[in-house]
């Protein structure tokens, strides 16, 4: 009665044929030559994270042990030991924006305020800018800000680089070392 | 059924390729993906017990299993990317198929908002694969996918600070990535599972010959193009030059003409509209399928002959009665072939006055003596037999929704009027537009599916099925006239009918 039973008749040789067609891009755009950036292409990046200032400077670590020696008086005294945790609220935790300025041959590229993280705005603030540029020299001039309407920079760096074609460099800040590092 | 331009341009596309091969891949699509999905997995973890995870590890251990080990893992790691390739390559076919087949509403809303879910956790899994190697290509998708990320106001943290400096870069950042590639496997089988819901009997393997053929191609390509990492990723310099998997990274170079911003709203716009395709246009859909409860001998045949998982069983005083989910219904009427007892209505479709009409169409060939006379059974989605048959002398036609909507009862006022031939026509074999309707025939033909179409020699030599698609018109009218040519030596020679 005719009834068709394609895969009985299947010639191989042909699906594979068809099927080789259907993979050909798979073959051709699997891996594509291409180039994102432009030949003289250079890259400042300015990544690093840091901690504004407290809002309200207090000696939060004094002021635990002060309330702990009143704590242990008051058991030695045999009266009722309560915490006054209204006393370390006195310590708000809230830090300030962070504040960077760079310039790159005196011009101003980046003059920014970093929020700190954190529900509580109590968290380092994060750093992150890609500056474009071509490869050549540059005089770069960065400058942070730990407290807001400070009029001088905790910290200050400057230096001039030659930036290579291809070349990533990167202004990270490491307090340890004195401030502003350039990798 | 009118067809737009696009759809018979496709249709026709396909009809080149039925001529070359008896088996056609692009019928086979969802299923190929399934098996590129297994050729993944199993490749992956061939390359995962090399992986090492860490910064300075990534680049080496993927160079040792390219370079040292190229004759097992090389093969490995070009078949996981060539079937990765190959996936997001099929998966678009069949989106596009039916697509342009217009395969994708009402019932078919689920398979198509899931498929797209699919489709793009595919893509987020092929770009975290591709970090895993931590190549300048790796580290290339880095830097703009950080600026793309960063760019959200929802992370407080900039990404893009890891991949700053190296003592920044730590190996928790590779350890995330492998749990992201791997477990994205986890949520597209979970995916798949939902995208074929309210499908019955799902194809997930192609036919053996497709299957085959699949991998030995992959298996070539691996041997004759091995896939190789670009230069190890060095964060002090610019991944300039790389190479480019189009199939995974083709947003990357809009970054270069588009803000992150405005990549975010493209790809977020494409996907609703893509989404929302279901739901556009018309709303009208035929009525659907209704049981007459008095009727249901609760025999479940329809439960398992519909191809959409529409009908269900459930208990009414005791006895088993069938029930039917609206919008999960195509209105294709398969159930109506498989109900011997007259319990399906279909709209307005009265099962007395489809039988009246074979009779009256039978009738009207009773007077034939130029021709045999011939009974066709059509549907009205594969070759548009009723247009290319019309006029044609001796032959009588009934065009339905769906072949599988033949009943036993409906054969046998044909066989009962003495007909000299029948023919069954529709979709392609592996095509059927409500997937199972022509299997469904052909197995009731064979005496392998209930209810069965009983036809006794020396009808049964009489009896001819005809499986083309709309475009295959000059096909079907030969096989047909063969066929009626064939019933005129025998009617000449007056064997008996």
């Amino acid at each position: 009665m005719g009834l068709r039973r394609g895969w009985k008749r299947v010639s191989l040789f042909r699906l594979i044929a068809v099927l080789v067609v259907m993979f050909v891009p798979v073959v051709l755009f699997s891996a594509v030559p291409y180039s994102f950036y432009e030949r003289d292409s250079a890259l400042l990046k300015v990544a690093f994270k840091t901690s504004g200032k407290r809002i309200v400077e207090c000696d939060e670590k004094g002021r635990i042990k002060e309330m702990a020696q009143i704590y242990r008086k008051s058991i030695k005294e045999g009266k009722g030991a309560k915490i006054n945790l209204s006393e370390l609220a006195k310590c708000p935790p809230q830090r300030h924006p962070i504040r960077v300025r760079l310039e790159i041959d005196g011009k101003v590229v980046i003059d920014k305020e970093y929020q700190p993280g954190g529900v509580r705005h109590d968290l380092s603030s994060y750093v992150y800018e890609e500056i474009p540029l071509k490869s050549g020299s540059y005089g770069i001039s960065i400058a942070l800000w730990l407290k807001k309407g400070e009029e001088q920079p905790a910290y200050t760096f400057e230096k001039e680089v030659e930036l290579e074609s291809g070349t990533v460099a990167v202004i990270g800040f490491e307090p340890a070392e004195g401030g502003f590092v350039l990798y | 059924m009118e067809r737009g331009l696009i759809e018979r341009l496709y249709i026709r596309l396909e009809s080149i390729v039925n001529k070359e091969s008896p088996l056609n891949p692009f019928y086979h699509l969802g299923a190929i993906a399934i098996l590129l999905l297994w050729v993944i997995l199993f490749s992956g973890i061939y390359l995962f017990i090399f992986y090492e995870i860490s910064v300075s590890g990534a680049y080496r251990s993927v160079e040792y299993v390219t370079r040292e080990q190229w004759w097992l893992g090389g093969i490995m790691r070009s078949l996981h990317r060539y079937a990765s390739d190959g996936l997001v390559l099929v998966t678009v076919l069949h989106a596009l198929r039916v697509f342009i087949l217009k395969r994708y509403r009402f019932w078919r809303a689920f398979a198509w908002v899931t498929g797209v879910a699919t489709l793009w956790l595919i893509w987020i899994s092929g770009i975290f694969g591709y970090l895993m190697v931590w190549d300048m290509k790796a580290q290339f998708i880095a830097f703009l996918s950080a600026r793309f990320l960063e760019s959200l106001p929802v992370l407080g943290i900039p990404v893009g600070l890891n991949f700053a400096v190296e003592k920044l870069l730590s190996d928790q950042f590779f350890y995330i990535v492998l749990f992201i590639h791997f477990s994205s496997i986890v949520v597209i089988t979970l995916l798949l599972g939902l995208h074929v819901d309210r499908i019955s009997r799902p194809e997930i393997t192609p036919p053996r010959p497709i299957l085959w053929s699949v991998l030995a191609v992959l298996l070539v390509i691996s041997i004759v193009k091995p896939a190789v990492s670009d230069a190890m990723a060095n964060l002090k310099r610019l991944p300039m030059d790389i190479s480019l998997d189009v199939f995974y990274m083709f947003v990357y170079p809009l970054f270069n003409y588009l803000s992150e911003e405005a990549i975010w709203v493209l790809l977020a716009g494409a996907t609703a509209v893509v989404v929302a395709v279901p739901w556009l246009g018309s709303r009208k859909r035929s009525e659907p399928a209704k049981v007459v409860e008095t009727l249901c001998v609760g025999c479940e045949l329809c439960m398992k002959d519909c191809p959409y998982t529409a009908i269900q069983m459930k208990e009414k005083e005791g006895l088993l009665v069938a029930m039917v989910t609206d919008k999960k219904c195509a209105s294709c009427g398969i159930c109506l072939g498989a109900c011997e007892y007259s319990a399906i209505e279909l709209g307005p479709l009265k099962e007395e006055a489809v039988y009246e009409k074979i009779e009256a169409l039978c009738d009207e060939l009773k007077e034939e003596r130029e021709a045999p006379r011939v009974f066709v059974f059509a549907c009205r989605w594969g070759v548009e037999a009723e247009k290319l048959l019309k006029g044609r002398k001796g032959v009588g036609l009934l065009s339905l929704e769906c072949i599988g909507m033949v009943q036993p009862r409906m054969v046998d006022i044909v066989l009962e009027k003495g007909m000299d031939g029948l023919v069954f026509a529709g979709c392609r074999m592996e095509d059927c537009a409500y997937r199972k309707g022509n299997v469904y025939l052909e197995q009731r033909l064979d005496g392998k599916r209930a209810p069965l179409i009983k036809i006794e020699e020396p009808m049964r030599e009489r009896v001819k099925t005809l499986w083309f698609s709309s475009e295959e018109k000059e096909e079907f009218l030969e096989e047909f006239t063969g066929f009626i040519d064939g019933l005129k030596k025998g009617v000449e020679k007056g064997e008996p009918v």
